[in-house]
């Protein structure tokens, strides 16, 4: 553990959650500092490259404070994501928070991004080829 | 406990540059550099002792271990007796790509580590020295 | 067709292998190319000029080329240094490419 300022954000490693057949989910919260995003980076990057998988939701509505500099951390290991044959998108990012993000330099283009998680799964769901039903 | 120690090389042909960036990987990581950390600063090496084999016909590769601020670090130092960059700013900014990569090696190397320094001086050669810190 | 380095591409090797490839695609007439680099722990600048050579004169002979294999820190540095594998796909396998190639050769 490295050692650090923050102490909520060093304590606990963000989980990789399994969500579905080649779905895994990011819960960001809290303060997302440079060493937070590292080890975002190292598991969302190692995970992908042990388990098949074609998406990954970032949900970053959690997320307390942020510099642009991680910001882009963040949107660099998007991009190495599609490198690597997956695609990651984000959610809980409100269209004004994006629009924020994009007026102070955080490159966002082609890249997904939702509001809710409801509709990232959609999304997600909708390319995968998986359809939800109500059972009656 | 084996001391890591400041390691040179020569480099004189494409080999060599190979070898620079595993034995630069190799000292990163018995200081304790993260796998992500080690290829970051390999591959700056690389790019570094190519440019010198490339446009210098050849140069110097110094690694060792530093001591900043508390902090514990590795710094490379890639030197060459070429005939200097005569536009650095354009060679930092990516430029040169025509030539066929010194810019693209800079300036690459540049956002791999933490620390980037340059001085070059037309017809005397060029001197790199880049540090990244654990 | 398909290509797999299994070690670590060297540079003088790396070009000697690409002149190599580029004469296997003239004499089979493959129609695509899958390049398997999960071995290589290392790309820099000059290899991904390779691959973008490789790429390039695959496609004027009209075969695709689908890079496959790239390993975490691969992918991330050449993010950060800002390389484009422009005219290359890439794809997380062999399986994978074969799919992105199939599409490809679609259009």
């Amino acid at each position: 553990m490295e050692k650090g300022k923050g102490g909520q954000s060093e304590m606990v490693p963000t989980p990789i959650v399994e969500a579905w057949e080649g779905i895994i989910m990011v819960p960001v919260v809290g303060i997302l500092d440079s060493a937070r995003a590292k080890q975002i980076t190292e598991s969302i990057l190692e995970h992908i490259a042990r388990v098949k998988t074609d998406i990954v939701i970032i949900s970053i509505g959690g997320i307390s404070a942020v510099d642009t500099k991680t910001a882009n951390h963040l949107i660099r290991t998007i991009h190495a994501a599609k490198l690597m044959g997956t695609e990651a998108i984000i959610t809980g990012i409100r269209p004004d928070v994006a629009m924020t993000l994009v007026s102070l330099g955080v490159e966002l283009s082609g890249i997904m991004t939702f509001s809710t998680m409801h509709e990232g799964l959609e999304y997600a769901f909708k390319k995968l080829g998986w359809k939800v039903e109500k059972s009656k | 406990m084996a001391q890591e120690s400041i390691e040179v090389i020569e480099v004189r042909n494409e080999a060599d540059i190979v070898n620079a960036r595993v034995r630069a990987k190799a000292m990163a990581e018995a200081l304790g550099f993260s796998y992500m950390d080690q290829t970051r600063i390999a591959t700056a090496v690389s790019e570094l002792s190519r440019n010198a084999f490339q446009f210098a016909g050849g140069g110097k590769v110094t690694i060792m271990p530093v001591d900043g601020e508390g902090r514990k670090g590795i710094e490379i130092v890639v030197e060459d007796q070429g005939s200097g960059i005569k536009n650095l700013d354009l060679a930092l900014k990516g430029g040169y790509s025509t030539a066929g990569g010194l810019g693209l090696g800079l300036s690459g190397s540049k956002k791999l580590m933490d620390e980037f320094n340059i001085h070059t001086e037309v017809g005397k050669g060029t001197v790199v020295t880049i540090r990244k810190w654990l | 067709m398909i290509t797999s380095p299994q070690v670590a591409l060297h540079d003088k090797m790396a070009v000697q292998f690409k002149d190599d490839i580029l004469r296997r695609i003239v004499e089979t007439k493959a129609k695509g190319l899958v390049f398997d680099i999960s071995a290589i722990d290392i790309v820099d600048s000059f290899l991904v000029r390779q691959i973008g050579e490789i790429a390039t004169a695959a496609n004027i002979m009209g075969a695709q080329v689908v890079v496959v294999g790239l390993r975490p820190e691969v992918a991330m540095t050449l993010v950060e240094m800002g390389f484009s594998l422009k005219g290359v796909h890439t794809a997380r396998d062999l399986e994978k490419g074969l799919e992105v190639l199939r599409k490809a050769g679609k259009r």
